[in-house]
């Protein structure tokens, strides 16, 4: 099934907007973790903490579950693209579906420490998890990055089974002609 | 290469391109990191993680009474 050109561009719209959203909720979210390690202002790390645990509730984890169910899928499905046509959408795939759960696995950490932070009984002992967080959030920015790089360039490749429904599509459409 | 084989769904299909196979080679790297972190225990306040951000530990952000 194939979307109408200006059924097209709004999807595009929305899925673009919201893969950049998210790799700049993502930054921002890097940017609190390396304060709340490096800062020596307890108000501060506190303050980090706290926008931290907002942060991932109400933007991140939404614009990470908005491509990955609905916009990727309706984008790929309604144009020759395809889902698993071309290697870039499926490492594409790959990626936002880790990213999301290592993002969702990350959920416990965040609030644990947003509410050591909310209860002021941040200790040395939380040293570990502060620094997961900065790892992960590195992490996860890189591979937002890449996912993007791959948008963008596209990089040749189709997949054995891309290969075979073009073969199919090309045979059907000279049927059509050869009938016609 | 025949022009048969660069016909979609005649001879064989195209090879896997380089660049993903090294997508494939980091990844199962990154797993196998992960694996063995967590196998052997490892904690980032006590390990590498920490000398990994030991000099960004060092640089320390102004106050907010500072600012």
């Amino acid at each position: 099934m194939t979307m109408k050109p200006s059924l097209r561009k709004l999807v595009r719209t929305v899925h673009v907007t919201v893969t950049v959203g998210w790799l700049g909720a993502v930054a921002g979210f890097l940017a609190l973790a390396i304060t709340g390690v490096t800062s020596q202002d307890t108000q501060l790390v506190r303050a980090a903490y706290l926008a931290m645990d907002l942060i991932t509730r109400f933007v991140i984890v939404p614009l990470s579950l908005v491509p990955l169910l609905l916009t990727g899928p309706v984008l790929s499905l309604g144009t020759p693209w395809g889902l698993f046509r071309h290697y870039w959408i499926v490492v594409k795939l790959v990626i936002n579906i880790l990213s999301t759960i290592i993002l969702l696995i990350h959920m416990q950490p965040i609030s644990y420490m947003a509410r050591v932070a909310a209860d002021g009984t941040l200790s040395s002992a939380d040293r570990g998890v502060q620094i997961q967080l900065v790892v992960a959030a590195g992490a996860g920015l890189l591979a937002l990055l890449v996912a993007t790089t791959l948008a963008v360039y596209k990089p040749r490749g189709m997949t054995p089974y891309g290969w075979r429904k073009q073969y199919e599509e090309r045979t059907e459409s000279s049927n059509v002609d050869a009938v016609n | 290469m025949s022009e048969n084989q660069k016909v979609p769904g005649r001879g064989l299909p195209p090879s896997t391109p380089a660049w993903v196979k090294v997508f494939v080679i980091i990844f199962i790297v990154l797993v196998l990191i992960v694996v063995i972190v967590h196998l052997t225990g490892f904690r980032f306040d006590h390990g590498a993680g920490e000398i990994l951000l030991g000099s960004l530990a060092s640089f320390t952000l102004p106050s907010v009474q500072q600012l």
